[in-house]
């Protein structure tokens, strides 16, 4: 016997005399912290003691939480008017893979006796009563364990030490505590009770150990819904290693011996060196094959040594994954070899070994990048396992890791009728059960002082370990179930968030919140945010703050969305998702919600790019505090950016925007626009309203947004003061020879040299030279602004030779135009020039009026010796171009342009392709010819 | 053991001895280094420099900026900066003519003029625009001064300094007066710097990379292919060359393929990587006829790498320039890129290290070299003669070292001529100087060498002469021939 079923046994004689103690003094004295009752945390936080602070004056919801969540109505059917009890009640455990999640061992003990393997549980005991005959119940028993064994084989595997510090850092601070209580380090069962919280708050964990295995926890926390489709126990949205280092902690007193003898050398290699002539870097004992504990993550090996012991004769096949090389030795003949510099890689190799110990070798190398190793065995009666769970335990004499239970099929199927007919189905979801549930009492016709709820509980019926205020409390919601006695809305609301214990840790009105007990545990990345940047944020009014969709998938999934808390809100799965966001959403609805966008007299794109301005730090500096999506804000962490339009519904955020302190008292979130005073006045028009629409604008492209001013880091900012200003650079759109002019108006041009085009026109901030200016400067930098028009491609002007002949495209080598250069004026505005053909053109753009943001207006020249020839201006092309009003046209893009001819010169609109084109035909005489265009975007 | 050690201490102690009689030279004995006060919050990362009609400093920036210094021959609180023209797309070539100032950028050499006398350009009027860009910062194009025909020769990289994608990557261009452009050499990869010597004839420096084992100073023979393929393919754009030469062998020796290759110029002059420097640039030739020291008319080349110039001694050998590079001058602030003569017998260095580092650990450096009167001792001139090498030197020279043949040591190398990147030194040799004997002008010594190595860097050093009036070493005792040609 190893030590690992040593421990066990000892155990279960622990156990033995435990049931001794208490049949004797008639109550639990061993585990006397522990709960000597059913624990639904809801009823204990709320309906006893000093915390029954609930105002429910019926106790209608404190007594219907205990009906639903013992699940009454699995066995007791109810009628249609209780259809939403039978809904909601609380599922027991999903049993389809209970023989790969849970021991064998436990099992047997817990069905015998639930509350004493587990006290407080909720699970009843079936086999009970003075007249039963044990050795019968035994029988029954192991046939059930016979059953829910054939479910599959638990995994072993010995807990990573390392992780077990940060699985407990992880326990309490992302949330566990919430539900399970802070825990003690000495003992996984004792709690820490100075903390001076009442007993049976806590949702009991039981003998952790006892029950799973760090595979099988692991697996269970980071999907706790497979097992547990009630939600009642809510995913963290964990990751794989956050989820096996919380199985760590719990199952820290798990013993394996560490047999594995390694060495680890360091080296830069391309294929496994010989690592026997090779001084070792480092060496030890370790329990499984691991190679990321070291503090080498490049350019190192390891090679392990140590005992595997099989159970029997047969076909083996290991899997090897590695990367990057490996090599398995089994016994000094080389198995599986996976050698090279690779990505993770797995080889598979069957090999025939007898019954017994044999030496293993794992080698390994890792040159750079990912280090990865896994090594496991499939075998006969061994489903696929990591090959460290067959290391034998010591040096010494025996035969190894703990025997495997083998199921009896025979007994297998007698256990599948018994857990039909004494009730196991009511509760567990199990699939390919024989026969329908037993019928049993209709809930309404339930009495009060029989069955379940008897003092002593007859044979027939599930032993709860209830006291007596709950079976009085049970007893009432039974009745006023009976009689259809309807839930109220709000009600209804209260019952489900004491179900998932939403008030664990937020407050709404005066109920929940973060209880004394666990309130140190509950912390910030950024403690200078004080309360508002620990607490979980509060449910007022909640419904009218958030979009129900979000909150829906947020509840259901679960969410991280606060950078600056470490607790995280867990997923409660979509049953409760649905109910609780549908209740809020219709508790805290307001009237006359006026959706996301109010007409306003400025184009979108001019109000989203005013709104990016305002959230820079140049406005109103929102990024100091709130992160942009993955980059960091440069002050504190508060949520995202990128979020807020798919959280929070726009008619909230306009009211919320204009008084956050009335919304949220005591944030730290500033009114920029106090008492409706605009600190800003010259963005839009003034109007806080305004504003306030033009960010809700911006934050609507949600990631897609152009990242605002003062994030990232090396901004090269280039900022037009008080006159022009020019980049000459790649910019992208407007080619290699790009010229950028930005005006101190907020309106910048990209004209394109390479094909003589304006090609880009956009608002905002003008260019931001550090792709260029840092570094040798590699790559095509955009517009550092928004609301970007882009004009098309090919030069602007043409000689056509037919009104249908296609636009010409940029092709310099055919001499066809030639950029001249440009002329500054006395405000450093640029005319570009260039040579169309014989004609030299002249293109001139400024910014109409003083105001930010505005429209452009361009005008163009054009002088040819040759009067008789036709030039062609094209000013737009897009999917749809459409005359508005008097030498008035709009862009399918909303581009709206205004002509100025001088003359009666009509623009002609034609179709090239998919796309139609806004030319002016521009008849040039000696004298030569002018035109102007207002571009409004 | 103990010998040794006893013979390393009364090295040390003779060592000592002799310092304590005579100063070791230093180069700051010789030149100064005066930074310019670059106004703060400008970012001058220097492209070129050169001097304005009006004896202004002009210097352009990698920033797209010109900038005019006043008083630039005066004390530092003397001179003013005043910005000329900005937005322009790095530019590494500028020059003056008729009030104008020619500007070579990426993408095209322009002329900038102030038309309303606010010494700001306003008028930006492209002059030639004939090469193409891809969007690659390797696309540099670095412009000379004008010569003696009034064109501008222009050096353009290639595409990422590998490949030639669009045309003209990887030449030379002039382009004329009235703004036409001459395909002139294909064969450029990397330049660091364009200018003339004081015949007017036009160099470059290309760095170490594909077919350049390591950076040179090149000739820019109109019609000659500088060694790098990669841009040949646009000798079709170019009738004037006439037919595309055929490609060098990858793994060759520089002059096997020169005898092969009709069109091949081999470097001028090699400067053997880390030597002499990893990053050679601007070129400048001493205009001050002796206002600068001693060294009137030879070239002088900058190295970014290691922020420092180096000066080179050119001859023509069989029709080609050939010559020797000695270190001059080291310590800049930047990494040493633009080089400029003022005829007042100043040097301008201006720096930059953005990109690729340096040893001067400013970002950006603008200094002025002036000679403090003293004449270095340094070799002077190194020719190469039938049988050896003739130096002469820049002081008279004491007739007993300077004849004594272990004065001097010598080895040469070469490089491998390949397609792969660089080239170590291969193919060593190291003969032996026969005979040393001092020229009657007592300036000179006729080094006979066993013997000559055609297409060889021959790297001398001069450890053992000494100056005739205070007995000094060479402030530099190395020098490196790069002897393509033998002499007949």
């Amino acid at each position: 016997m190893n030590l690992f079923s040593l421990d066990r046994r000892v155990l279960l004689l622990t156990c033995l005399f435990c049931v001794t103690v208490s049949a004797v003094n008639g109550q639990t004295t061993v585990f006397a912290e522990e709960p000597d009752h059913a624990v639904v945390p809801g009823y204990e936080r709320f309906a006893r003691g000093a915390n029954a602070a609930i105002p429910d004056n019926s106790h209608w919801v404190t007594e219907h939480v205990l009906l639903q969540e013992l699940n009454c109505v699995a066995c007791h059917i109810t009628s249609a008017a209780n259809q939403s009890l039978a809904e909601h009640s609380k599922r027991a455990p999903n049993l389809e893979h209970v023989g790969q999640r849970v021991h064998v061992e436990y099992l047997r003990t817990f069905i015998a006796n639930p509350q004493h393997v587990k006290p407080g549980t909720t699970m009843p005991q079936l086999f009970h009563g003075a007249a039963v005959d044990e050795a019968v119940t035994r029988q029954s028993i192991e046939s059930i364990v016979h059953f829910l064994a054939s479910t599959g084989q638990l995994d072993q595997r010995p807990p990573k030490r390392q992780a077990v510090g940060r699985g407990k850092e992880l326990f309490h601070s992302v949330g566990c505590v919430a539900c399970h209580g802070p825990q003690t380090d000495d003992s996984v069962v004792a709690r820490d009770t100075s903390v001076g919280e009442a007993t049976g708050v806590w949702v009991p964990l039981g003998k952790l150990s006892e029950k799973y295995s760090i595979p099988s926890l692991t697996g269970f926390l980071k999907n706790p819904h497979d097992a547990r489709p009630a939600g009642r126990m809510p995913t963290l949205g964990l990751n794989d290693q956050e989820s096996s280092s919380i199985a760590a902690y719990l199952l820290r007193d798990l013993d394996f011996p560490a047999n594995i003898s390694y060495r680890t050398y360091r080296g830069s290699w391309d294929r496994l060196p010989d690592f026997s002539q090779l001084t070792p870097d480092d060496e030890g004992t370790t329990t499984e094959f691991d190679v990321t504990d070291g503090s080498e993550k490049n350019q190192f090996g390891m090679q392990f040594e140590t005992q595997i012991q099989l159970a029997s004769d047969g076909d083996y096949e290991f899997f090897l994954a590695s990367d990057d090389g490996s090599r398995l030795t089994i016994d000094g003949k080389v198995i599986v070899d996976n050698d090279g510099v690779h990505p993770t890689r797995e080889v598979t190799q069957q090999v025939r070994l007898v019954q017994g110990r044999h030496d293993v070798v794992v080698e390994y190398f890792e040159q750079g990048g990912e280090e990865i190793l896994r090594v496991e065995i499939a075998g006969p009666n061994l489903n696929r396992t990591s090959l460290d769970s067959l290391v034998i335990s010591d040096s010494g004499q025996h035969d190894a890791a703990p025997e495997r239970f083998v199921v009896d099929p025979e007994r297998a199927s007698v256990g599948r009728e018994l857990f039909v007919r004494v009730g196991c189905d009511a509760c567990h979801q199990m699939p390919g059960l024989p026969q329908a549930k037993t019928a049993r009492t209709p809930l309404k016709k339930l009495r009060s002082d029989q069955g379940c709820l008897a003092s002593t509980v007859p044979e027939n019926a599930p032993r709860f370990a209830l006291d007596n205020p709950q079976r009085a409390a049970l007893a009432r919601a039974m009745a006023r179930a009976a009689s259809a006695d309807e839930a109220r809305s709000e009600d209804f609301l209260q019952t489900q968030m004491i179900a998932a214990n939403c008030y664990a840790c937020h407050q709404r009105g005066d109920v929940g919140g973060i209880p004394h007990a666990i309130n140190n545990y509950v912390t910030s990345t950024q403690p200078e945010m004080g309360e508002e940047g620990r607490l979980p944020p509060p449910l007022n009014a909640i419904g009218d703050k958030l979009r129900a969709d979000w909150m829906r998938q947020l509840i259901e999934r679960g969410g991280h969305d606060r950078p600056n808390l470490r607790i995280r809100m867990p997923g409660f799965g979509s049953l409760i998702a649905k109910e609780v966001s549908r209740e809020f959403a219709s508790l805290d609805a307001v009237q006359g919600d006026d959706g996301d966008e109010l007409p306003s007299e400025f184009t979108r794109g001019r109000q989203k790019a005013a709104g990016r301005q305002m959230a820079g730090e140049s406005g109103y500096s929102c990024v100091k505090c709130h992160v942009f999506g993955d980059t960091q804000a440069s002050g504190i962490q508060a949520i995202s950016l990128t979020t807020m339009h798919e959280r929070l519904r726009p008619s909230w955020f306009r009211r919320y925007m204009l008084d956050p302190q009335e919304y949220r008292p005591g944030t730290r979130m500033p009114s920029s626009w106090p008492r409706g005073q605009v600190m800003l006045p010259k963005i839009l028009d003034g109007q806080a309203s305004s504003q306030i629409q033009a960010i809700w604008l911006y934050l609507t492209d949600g990631p897609r947004a152009q990242m605002p001013q003062g994030l990232g880091k090396n901004v090269i900012e280039l900022v037009a003061t008080d006159e022009a200003i020019i980049y000459r650079n790649f910019i992208e759109g407007g080619g290699p020879r790009a010229i950028g002019v930005g005006y101190p108006e907020r309106v910048n041009q990209a004209f394109d040299a390479n094909d003589v085009r304006v090609a880009l026109l956009w608002h905002g901030a003008f260019m931001d030279a550090s792709r260029h200016w840092t570094g040798r400067g590699q790559g095509y930098s955009p517009p550092l602004g928004d609301n970007v028009l882009r004009l098309p491609n090919g030069p602007s002007l043409a000689v056509l030779e037919s009104p249908d002949s296609p636009w010409p495209t940029g092709v310099r080598q055919d001499d066809y135009f030639q950029f001249l250069g440009y002329r500054l004026n006395e405000k450093r505005q640029p005319t570009f020039r260039y040579r169309i053909g014989d004609a030299v053109v002249e293109d001139f753009c400024e910014p109409i009026g003083d105001k930010p943001y505005g429209p452009l207006k361009r005008t163009i020249g054009v002088t040819a010796p040759d009067s008789s020839q036709m030039y062609w201006w094209r000013l737009a092309a897009d999917k749809t171009i459409d005359k508005t009003g008097n030498a008035k046209y709009v862009t399918s893009s909303g581009c709206t342009l205004q002509l100025e001819t001088g003359g009666d010169v009509q623009p002609v609109i034609r179709k090239q392709g998919d796309q139609q084109e806004l030319l002016l035909p521009m008849a040039v005489d000696a004298k030569g010819l002018r035109a102007s265009v207002q571009y409004h975007w | 053991m103990n010998r040794m050690f006893v013979a390393i201490c009364v090295m040390t102690i003779l060592a000592k001895a002799a310092s304590a009689q005579v100063p070791v030279p230093a180069e700051r004995d010789y030149y100064t280094i005066t930074p310019l006060p670059i106004p703060e919050g400008v970012v001058l990362e220097s492209g070129t420099v050169t001097e304005a009609p009006d004896g202004r400093l002009t210097i352009s920036s990698r920033r797209g900026d010109v900038y005019l210094v006043s008083n630039p021959l005066q004390q530092p609180d003397q001179m003013t900066f005043k910005k000329f023209a900005s937005g322009l797309h790095e530019v590494l070539g500028v020059t003056w003519r008729d009030g104008a100032l020619y500007v070579t950028q990426r993408c095209d050499v322009s002329r900038l003029r102030d038309t309303d006398g606010d010494d700001r350009a306003d008028e930006f009027d492209v002059v030639c625009d004939d090469w193409e860009i891809n969007g690659d910062y390797h696309e540099y194009a670095f412009g000379s001064e004008f010569d003696r025909e009034g064109n501008i020769w222009v050096v353009l990289c290639l595409t990422g300094s590998f490949t030639s994608e669009v045309p003209y990557r990887g030449w030379c261009l002039r382009v004329t007066p009235d703004g036409k452009m001459i395909p002139t050499c294909s064969g450029i990869r990397s330049p660091g710097g364009i200018g003339m010597n004081c015949e007017g004839d036009m160099f470059y420096t290309d760095n170490q990379g594909p077919w350049n084992g390591t950076c040179g100073l090149k000739h820019l023979r109109p019609g000659s292919f500088q060694g790098n393929p990669s841009g040949n393919r646009w000798y079709e754009l170019s009738e004037n060359l006439g037919p595309r030469p055929p490609d060098p062998n990858s793994g060759s020796r520089m002059m096997v393929e020169a005898k092969r290759v009709p069109q091949l110029e081999p470097p001028a002059v090699y400067f053997p990587y880390k030597k002499m420097g990893q990053s050679a640039s601007g070129i400048a030739y001493d205009s001050t006829a002796g206002r600068f020291g001693p060294f009137a008319n030879q070239l002088f080349v900058g190295d970014q790498t290691n922020s420092t110039v180096m000066r080179v001694f050119l001859e023509k050998v069989q029709g080609h320039y050939q010559g020797a590079c000695f270190p001059f001058l080291s310590g800049f602030g930047s990494g040493s890129l633009a080089l400029k003569f003022f005829d007042e017998g100043a040097l301008f260095v201006g720096g930059t290290n953005r990109g690729w580092g340096s040893v001067g650990p400013k970002p950006f450096a603008l200094e002025r070299v002036n000679w403090t009167g003293k004449i270095p001792f340094e070799i002077h001139e190194m020719r190469a003669k039938p049988s050896g090498f003739e130096l002469t030197f820049t002081q008279p020279i004491d007739l007993a070292t300077a004849a004594d043949v272990s004065s001097y040591s010598l080895e040469t190398y070469t490089y491998i001529y390949q397609s792969d990147y660089g080239s170590p030194e291969v193919d060593r040799t190291i003969p032996e100087v026969i005979a040393a004997s001092v020229g009657t002008d007592g300036r000179s010594v006729m080094l006979t060498i066993d013997k000559l190595q055609e297409g060889h860097v021959h790297e001398l050093q001069a450890r053992g002469i000494r100056s005739r009036d205070d007995k000094q070493p060479l402030l530099h005792q190395e020098a490196y021939y790069t002897l393509n040609y033998l002499v007949e």
